[in-house]
């Protein structure tokens, strides 16, 4: 099992999967790589040490070169993409010292790519203020909304006397040109691309286009050549040169088809760094440390601008399904807060949701802060994407502007930034507010030393023993070898005549805690799988979010120290004894023959008496008919084979219960059974990490059953003797022997910027 | 009174005139029935088939993009797909290893998408000769007998003359397999001719009728052309 090690200023999904996690600020990163070079050795590197990092334990960088050191080859550095090219220069020299360089990285030429450049952009907004840009055509792209502020693109943009902007919508860009060009979206249009490794390869439409849209290709071909011609002929004139002429349409419909090009793949370069590494390292900390000192060192905060996790630069702004999936870490919706840690806001006298005034380098910019633990001290975290004016019905209006903070000189972190608090509070809608397991075993944590133990003493081990596992507490950090009351009980007895079960599939599933990356992707597929409703800010505030299965975020740890956080997806369980169906007047949900807990919408009068019975919470109330109004072109994005629910029904997870008979209709016509795999429920097929495996739990082969008889297979809420069909697999973290847990949770500063080994 | 209780009002009294006029249930109706309570009747989602306001050809499914290739949609096989080899010449002999499962699949099919028109002995008299009159080729004529493989499934493909192409309800392999049980029905043929014809170089009249019976099989109304 790998060990990752992770520093920075701002809780990132790789920060929440580390084992080990040191706050620092962005600005600290250069210094502390600096600390860790010269203790590693490196050669140039030894000029770097002596100056310690403020609140970095000695112990903890020791314990990370020993790792590193002591895995040569087999790890790897990687830095955070807001750090400046001095940090990415001096990481990529550490992975060739550590010999990591060809095992673990790989270097590619950049080849056909327009790398983006900030000063590039520069030169054209000074050339267009200046007069001398005559026609300027924006392919993509949102500038007028997401250039550096200092630029100030929208005024150049009006000096220049013809604009033509190529968009999906008319976005703050197209609002300022002279023509707007509708633009045909990616799944309608034939492009090619080349990946980063060089690989080529074909980007075939899916869908005939919706409107009469051109792509990039399209135009710049009419630009270029003169005449409208189809994508599809251009980019197969671009290919004729690459394929050859002989057999063209064979080796052609084989690109298509594979989605790529074999053997075009680039080989591998050495990496030849320009200079000293770590001299330049050097020169970025002294540059670092000057200002600021002159900022001084009281009540200047450093500010931190990350992308949306939903959003991104806020071209999905007009998106309900992103803008009400909840932030991994804050669980907020349709908003942007500036993220403090709960230490920054007990010294400024913060609490969440209060209005505060950011001011830097002559710009401000006002908007609600919120409170997140493991941020690092003295850091305030902005979500770009949000705040559009021109994003459409959905994204207008919703959030805050953070790129009118954002100059040119400092795009990913600026220091000396002032925060003010106005008094005001800014209504905020997060789907959960508590971050705390309250001691109770929710997320089950192991450490691997732990589970070896477990397994070298009890070599057969049967489902359901959860020896190794130790609930992972509270704010008293872990404990584990106290038993406590929420240690496994004997099963309760049932007052039912139970169900066996023991005829034709039945349905099961695993969510492993372990791989789940708490990305949400699970949660958009099922929202699109599943026709559910987007309900907007208000409702979510209400708790009337629809989602059918969500990622809870729980903190543990002391909240103003480093709290290690742990995702948990929980979608309906299909409890075998379900609370929810004996409560039901109305026999609305039931269980069906493979063990599926249906709803069955007809029969729902909606007394929610099944909600709130159920002690998952995973039961959706359509409180008002959020589907009434839908457009004839979202229409088309329903699933036909899912009913769209009214007003007044209860709705949650079905298990895909689509999907499944869909497989077993197909099974049938073609004669044969249905095998482990074939059914793929929307949220196991998009999980990037395959966390959730779905499958027939009679069919002792199927990887469901397997995973179920994984000593680390636990159910939620087991005392409550509701069997549930859907388990999950124990968390198992690494950490190093040599940091004691007390170290781990212990530091009392934060950062930015990844660092890892595996 | 309110909107909600007129509408009901009317709607029992609809119902009422409808019960009275003896029309309740069985009578056809090109408006749609009256929904007392429209929970969930109408979706706002778009089912397979379905009329399209949306789209200028008034479907609402959407064809694959021409020129397109989808996840096992690659056809380099040429022979198999296309009935033609490299040469662009129908190939002489189908491009699929036949076994019983093929030849049992090909009846099935034949039964399901041939029969209709080509009856089930392959003589063109199928029913929809027999009620209209469609000309339909028999198989065992000469012409056809001198078919290559890929040929007849150039034919199945495409169509020929009146035959529409059958492209897209039946896929490649099984068309592959009619085309097994259509060269099945021509051996059978072939092979009863060969036999009644030996059988006649010994005697007279009565293998003669058997024959003539066996070349016409089709029931009477087909003759009527």
């Amino acid at each position: 099992m790998n060990r990752l090690y992770s520093v920075e200023g701002v809780y990132s999904l790789t920060g929440a999967m580390a084992d080990h996690r040191l706050r620092l600020e962005s600005r600290q990163i250069a210094p502390f790589l600096a600390t860790l070079a010269a203790r590693l050795g490196a050669g140039g590197a030894a000029s770097l040490a002596g100056a310690a990092l403020p609140g970095v334990d000695p112990r903890w960088i020791d314990a990370l070169a020993k790792d590193l050191l002591a895995n040569r080859g087999k790890g790897v550095i990687v830095a955070g993409e807001r750090q400046p090219a001095s940090v990415h220069a001096a990481v990529c020299a550490l992975n060739a010292f550590l010999g990591n360089t060809g095992a673990t990285v790989s270097y590619y030429e950049t080849k056909d790519a327009a790398l983006p450049s900030v000063s590039s952009l520069d030169s054209l907004v000074s050339a267009m203020k200046a007069g001398t840009v005559q026609t300027l055509v924006v392919l993509g792209g949102n500038p007028v909304f997401d250039a550096p502020v200092d630029f100030d693109f929208a005024s150049a943009l009006s000096k220049v006397p013809h604009t033509i902007a190529l968009g999906h919508s008319v976005d703050e860009t197209s609002a300022r040109v002279e023509w707007h060009i509708p633009r045909a979206h990616f799944l309608e249009s034939w492009g090619d691309a080349r990946a980063v490794g060089g690989t080529l390869g074909v980007v075939q439409p899916l869908i005939l286009p919706l409107f009469d849209g051109r792509s990039p290709v399209e135009l710049l071909g009419l630009m270029a050549g003169g005449q409208d011609r189809p994508g599809y002929d251009l980019v197969r004139e671009t290919w004729k040169p690459i394929l050859g002429e002989a057999e063209f349409d064979r080796k052609w419909n084989r690109v298509l088809h594979d989605g790529l090009l074999s053997g075009s793949e680039l080989p591998e370069v050495a990496p030849g760094l320009k200079g000293e590494p770590y001299a330049e390292l050097g020169r970025t900390i002294v540059d670092g440390a000057s200002p600021q000192a002159a900022a001084g060192s009281a009540g200047a905060l450093e500010v931190v601008f990350l992308p949306s996790p939903s959003l991104h630069d806020g071209r999905f702004a007009n998106d309900g399904w992103l803008q009400e999936l909840p932030d991994p870490l804050t669980k907020l919706t349709w908003d942007n807060p500036a993220l403090v840690s709960p230490k920054t806001a007990e010294t400024l006298g913060l609490t969440g949701g209060d209005v505060v005034r950011l001011d830097h380098a002559g710009r401000s910019l006002e908007l609600p802060a919120w409170i997140v633990p493991g941020m690092a001290d003295g850091v305030v975290a902005l979500t770009l994407g949000y705040g559009r004016a021109h994003a459409g019905r959905v994204g207008s209006g919703v959030g805050f502007d953070t790129f009118t903070l954002r100059g040119s000189q400092a795009s990913g972190f600026a220091s000396g930034v002032t925060l003010t608090r106005l008094g005001r509070k800014h209504p905020l809608s997060a789907t959960q507010e508590h971050g705390s397991m309250e001691g109770r075993p929710i997320v089950r944590e192991s450490t691997l030393s732990e589970l070896r133990a477990a397994e070298a003493s009890s070599p057969a081990q049967a489902e359901g023993a959860h020896v190794a596992e130790a609930p992972h507490a509270g704010k008293e950090g872990r404990v584990p070898e106290a038993p406590g009351v929420f240690e496994e009980e004997p099963h309760h007895f049932s007052l039912w005549k139970e169900h066996t079960y023991d005829q034709g599939q039945q349905w099961g599933m695993t969510i492993d805690l372990n791989t789940c990356i708490g990305c949400n992707a699970c949660m958009v597929a099922c929202q699109s799988e599943n026709n559910v409703p987007v309900v907007g800010k208000v409702q979510v505030a209400k708790g009337r979010e629809m989602h059918w299965i969500r990622v809870d975020r729980y903190f543990s740890g002391e909240p103003s120290g480093g709290p290690e956080v742990v995702f948990q997806p929980v979608p309906c369980m299909h409890c075998e004894d379900a609370p929810c169906e004996q409560v039901c007047p109305v026999a609305a949900t039931v269980h069906d023959a493979q063990g599926l807990n249906v709803m069955v919408y007809n029969r729902c009068i909606g007394t929610r008496y099944c909600s709130n019975n159920c002690p998952y919470k995973v039961r959706r109330f359509n409180f008002f008919n959020f589907t009434k109004d839908t457009p004839s072109i979202l229409q088309l994005g329903m699933n036909p084979d899912v009913t769209v629910r009214a007003r007044g029904v209860m709705e949650k997870c079905t298990y895909c219960t689509q999907r499944i008979n869909r497989t077993k209709i197909d099974a049938k016509l073609a004669g044969r059974a249905v095998h482990d795999g074939d059914v793929k429920t929307a949220c196991q097929q998009a999980c990037p990490a395959s966390a959730i495996e779905f499958g027939d739990l009679r069919d002792g082969s199927s990887r469901v059953a397997k995973a179920k008889a994984d000593p680390r297979n636990y159910a939620l809420l087991d005392e409550l003797n509701t069997k549930p069909r859907t388990t999950y697999l124990a968390k198992v973290r690494n950490p190093n022997p040599d940091l004691d847990p007390s170290t781990r949770s212990g530091s009392s500063r934060a950062g930015s910027s990844d660092e890892g080994v595996a | 009174m309110t909107p909600r209780a007129r509408r009901l009002l009317g709607a029992v009294a609809l119902t009422s005139v409808v019960v009275a006029s003896g029309c309740a249930r069985g009578c056809t109706s090109s408006r749609p029935p009256i929904h007392l309570n429209p929970s969930m009747d109408d979706q706002p989602k778009v089912r397979a088939q379905a009329a399209s306001t949306f789209f200028y050809n008034g479907a609402s499914m959407r064809e694959p993009v021409p020129g397109t290739v989808a996840i096992d949609g690659l056809k380099e096989d040429a022979a198999f797909f296309t009935g033609k080899g490299a040469d662009g010449q129908f190939v002489a002999t189908m491009p699929v290893t036949v076994d019983d499962a093929v030849r049992e699949r090909g009846r099935q099919r034949y039964a399901i998408y041939c029969q209709p028109c080509h009856d089930a002995r392959g003589d063109g008299k199928g029913i929809l000769f027999q009620r209209g009159n469609v000309p339909t080729a028999s198989f065992h004529q000469e012409k056809i007998l001198k078919y290559s493989d890929g040929q007849i499934f150039d034919v199945i493909t495409n169509g020929f003359g009146l035959m529409s192409g059958y492209r897209w309800p039946i896929p490649p392999a099984d068309r592959w397999a009619i085309i097994t049980h259509v060269r099945e029905l021509q051996r059978e043929r072939l092979a009863r001719a060969a036999a009644a014809s030996a059988s006649a170089d010994g005697t007279a009249d009565k293998p003669a009728s058997d024959k003539a019976t066996a070349d016409k099989p089709a029931p009477k109304p087909g003759d009527v052309k």
